[in-house]
């Protein structure tokens, strides 16, 4: 404690000084801050869906390698049916549930008399709601009863409803959808408004913004509503632990000669885009680098002009008998408070920044589709005023040792 | 006399504290490093960009029907609002392109162009290249279904190598009751509208006719237009004539062969004058087209941009004799749904996009939708400008740094040698001559930083960057004067304070405190 407040009198003896000194360091900790800040950020929304979901959702589908003269040409996939469903839930004991997600790109739909073109508009059974954890802010899912009515109930994320009905309840609304066949327009009921679902799971299934019934949009006035036989992707929720048990199992239920059962898993998916995060840091991290080689170098100039201002003070401790280690030390300890007020500094500008710069500027490039990346995150200040901490020390110890190393006659003689 | 002079004393100096001002060289270096060489990758960039706005295809506005294709507009993340489509198709007859020709500025050429690619038996592909250029095409192929041990599943991708190594895959939507076999037909979703218009037609062929015929040979790309269009492109004829006005009121099927279609088919052969078949799908006999012109051979720089609009083998027939025009009957009142205008080298873009959508929209009212890529490119340049203010940002957060550094070590100097300069003003020395030395001393170190700093991103651009992203870099002037700018910039700002502040010195207090 001691120390400390010695320490505190020495940087207070030259503020504009320290003031500098501490300000170089704090941006240097700030741009680290803000680029650790994001990354983990990211990798926790990512980790969060991966430890919720673990390894346990697997997309099947069913393909063909088309060969010519022992080299792969090209592939053909192959549908799979309502029974292919039925028999993997009912066959396999490793598979909790079964269902799909049907893309419609492109649809489109009216409301308040405009007409508008859908992204992430999704065909799914009501399994896949309560397989997604789907979290409803207001209303109610769809169940089965609803698919197999035909019943024409949807649900809309958080955006779609601050879209078509700012400020008031969608709930019970109604919006009009393109039909399967582009000739009509049927109307829908708003039964449930979702949260949004984690960009990791849009990557792997679709976009998600509208759910609807599977099948529901191929109804026609007038004929008999016809069931879509086929999906071109089966998506299987495993019990925990056994998702290449479950996969194992779909081999050999849908097993044929004809083509090969393909299994695609989430922690796939969730491990390309964990790379893809890290890449991006590391581009940013180049500058990260530089800024904190810099701001370390300044430390270590500051403190070497300190010490050499200092020569008769550190001659006199000498002569009264300090040993080269406590000089050594208290050298080390300024440079160390330097580095502390610096990233607390640092980190307090990131904190108060991040909102301009991550979600603002840095999200715009690559993660748009994640929230809230510029929340403070402890282990980004942990980690960037370590690195403060450590590079304070390398960079203070040679000042330090070249103090200690004064001759006594010499730094007393010195004017 | 007196500047040496300066410059020897402050010199001097640094090299008192060689250890310091090595260290305030490095680190300027470092900051200039970093962004001297981001400059010099944005510069190559920029530079890439502007080239792009020299290509032809940019310079080229296409006239489409509004009824035929639906625009969105709005960024919305979830939906973009679909505007209404006019119920009336646009139709602009031959005689009407000529007029709006007249009507727009000289340097502007209205002509139409359609393109449709044939595979000819005329280019058999070589045995050895079948396997790599298996041709650059995927497709979704419709409802198709196979019986496998009992269940009747349906086809609902197929994907054919667009080279060895790289497969796409296009999903197409499951065929509602699929229960049904159908014939194997090809239906296009995703592909080019000309590969559409191609494979309209391919209704009596099999599946596996039709990708055996692909397979097997090579295209010719067929594009119909009118005389304007060589006036515009400024291709030059190598041998007999390109066709003419009368070609086209009669839809005669006339050919200008290019060059490398001439080479390939007769290597040996005057082509002026042969018949070159074209087949076409569901067409019992194949057609003939009488060659009557060959073009000189395409210049290197443009070469690439052809090929990438018309394939390897382009040919140039009348719009009025492209197939799709044989119904319609020909003369000058045909009518097109869409039509290009190409404007000059040298007229400005963003001028003469406005000249053209005033015309468009005067003439055809909201029938008519004016594309060009220029339009689209400048949106995307300018999307990317918060990018560039990202990139600023973290650059120069170094330099600044640096900059930090200067102005804190030039006061220590000051500081120390408050009873130096205290003597030297109570010799005589002018406040002036004390403020230019230290002003000195910090410019001669931000200096020397720049020039450490611009030899660092030398290295770094000439040897890492480059071989990164596989492009030469030029390390221009601009670069080398931003470093030296840079580094001096810096070192004057922050080297003002501390030579203030030794000027200031008062020669008595400096010299009775100890």
């Amino acid at each position: 404690m001691n120390s400390f407040v010695f320490t505190m009198r020495l940087i207070k003896k030259r503020p504009l000084r320290s003031l500098l000194t501490i300000l170089q360091i704090a941006l240097g900790v700030w741009i680290v801050a803000t680029i650790l800040t994001m990354n983990l950020q990211a990798q926790d929304q990512v980790n969060s869906v991966l430890n919720h979901f673990g390894e346990n959702i697997i997309r099947l589908s069913l393909q063909r390698e088309i060969m010519d003269q022992g080299s792969i040409r090209g592939y053909q996939g192959f549908s799979l049916s309502e029974t292919d469903l039925i028999r993997l839930k009912q066959e396999s004991t490793h598979i909790e549930s079964v269902f799909t997600v049907e893309p419609a790109w492109n649809a489109k739909l009216k409301a308040h008399g405009l007409t508008y073109q859908v992204r992430g508009l999704a065909e799914v059974t009501a399994g896949t709601i309560s397989a997604l954890e789907l979290k409803l802010l207001e209303g109610y899912a769809f169940t089965d009863y609803d698919q197999e009515q035909g019943n024409l109930v949807a649900l809309i994320s958080t955006d779609v409803s601050k879209q078509l009905f700012p400020d008031q309840s969608a709930v019970g609304k109604t919006i009009e959808l393109e039909s399967l066949y582009g000739d009509e327009y049927l109307t829908f009921e708003i039964i449930g408004v979702f949260e949004p679902i984690n960009p990791l799971l849009q990557i792997f299934f679709q976009e998600m913004t509208i759910i609807i019934p599977l099948d529901s949009r191929a109804k026609t006035t007038g004929t008999e509503r016809i069931h879509r036989a086929n999906y071109s992707n089966v998506y299987v929720k495993s019990y925990p632990g056994s998702a290449h048990a479950a996969v194992s199992d779909a081999q050999v239920i849908l097993a044929s000669d004809d083509y090969n059962v393909n299994a695609d898993y989430l922690s796939d998916t969730g491990r390309m885009f964990t790379s893809a995060i890290m890449g991006m840091s590391l581009f940013l991290g180049v500058f990260a680098f530089v800024a904190i080689i810099i701001s370390s170098v300044g430390i270590l100039s500051i403190m070497m002009v300190n010490v050499v201002e200092r020569t008769r003070e550190i001659g006199l401790r000498k002569a009264l008998g300090a040993s080269r280690f406590s000089i050594v030390i208290q050298v080390l300890y300024e440079s160390l408070v330097f580095a502390l007020l610096g990233a607390v500094t640092g980190i307090v500008g990131s904190v108060l920044s991040n909102r301009y710069m991550i979600d603002g500027l840095l999200k715009d490039f690559f993660f748009q589709s994640m929230q809230d990346l510029g929340q403070f995150h402890p282990w980004a200040a942990v980690y960037s005023s370590g690195l403060a901490l450590i590079m304070g020390a390398i960079f203070g110890l040679y000042p330090a040792i070249a103090a200690a190393r004064l001759p006594v006659v010499e730094a007393l003689r010195e004017a | 006399m007196s500047f040496l002079f300066n410059t020897a004393w402050a010199l001097r100096h640094c090299r008192k504290r060689l250890f310091e001002s090595i260290l305030i060289v490095f680190v300027i270096g470092l900051g200039v490093a970093v962004i001297v060489s981001i400059l010099t990758v944005i510069l190559l960039v920029q530079s890439q960009m502007q080239s792009v706005y020299n290509y032809e295809w940019i310079r080229t506005f296409r006239v489409y029907s509004a009824a035929s294709f639906s625009r969105t507009t709005g960024q919305e993340p979830i939906l973009s609002i679909v505007q209404e489509r006019p119920q009336e198709p646009l139709q602009v007859s031959l005689s009407e392109l000529k007029d709006l020709e007249r009507s727009l500025p000289t340097g502007m050429y209205v002509f139409a162009e359609q393109t449709m690619s044939f595979p000819s038996r005329l280019l058999p592909k070589p045995a050895e290249e079948a396997d790599e250029t298996l041709g650059s095409y995927y497709e979704t192929i419709g409802p198709a279904s196979m019986s496998s041990q009992g269940t009747t599943r349906v086809i609902t991708t197929r994907s054919m190598a667009v080279s060895e190594e790289s497969i796409v895959i296009v999903e197409v939507q499951p065929d509602v009751d699929g229960t049904e076999p159908l014939d194997a037909e090809a239906e296009a979703v995703e592909t080019e509208q000309q590969e559409a218009d191609a494979l309209v037609q391919l209704k009596s062929m099999t599946l596996d006719q039709y990708i055996t015929m692909r397979e097997q040979y090579e295209y010719i790309n067929m594009v119909g237009t009118t005389i304007s269009y060589f006036d515009f492109k400024q291709y030059r004829i190598a041998k007999g004539n390109l066709f003419v006005e009368a070609d086209i009121a009669n839809g005669s099927r006339v050919m200008v062969l290019s060059d490398q279609l001439a080479n390939r088919i007769f290597p040996d052969q005057d082509p002026i004058g042969q018949h070159i078949p074209i087949e076409i799908f569901g067409m019992e006999q194949d057609v003939l087209y009488t060659v009557i012109g060959v073009l000189a051979p395409f210049e290197e720089n443009e070469s690439f941009s052809i090929s990438m609009a018309f394939g390897e083998y382009p040919a140039f027939v009348p719009i009025t004799a492209m197939p799709s025009s044989w119904t319609a009957g020909a003369d000058q009142e045909t009518l097109l749904d869409n039509f290009v205008i190409g404007v000059e080298d040298g007229i400005d873009l963003a001028e003469a996009s406005e000249i053209i959508q005033a015309e468009i929209r005067q003439r055809y009212g909201d029938l008519g939708i004016v594309d060009n890529s220029y339009l689209v490119l400048t949106e995307q340049n300018n999307s990317s400008y918060s990018l560039y203010i990202i990139i600023a940002i973290f650059a120069s957060l170094g330099l600044v740094i640096a900059a930090i550094n200067i102005l804190n070590l030039m006061l220590a100097r000051v500081l120390r040698r408050t009873k130096s300069i205290g003597l030297a003003m109570a010799l005589g020395s002018a406040k002036s001559t004390v403020f230019g030395q230290f002003l000195l001393e910090a410019v001669i170190l931000g200096l020397t930083g720049a020039v450490v700093g611009i030899g660092l991103s030398f290295a770094l651009v000439k040897g890492i960057i480059s071989k990164l992203i596989l492009t030469e870099i030029s390390f221009g002037i601009t670069s080398i004067a931003a470093g030296c700018g840079l580094g001096l910039l810096v070192s004057l700002l922050f080297g003002v304070y501390p030579a203030y502040q030794g000027a200031a010195i008062d020669p008595v207090d400096a010299l009775r405190t100890e």
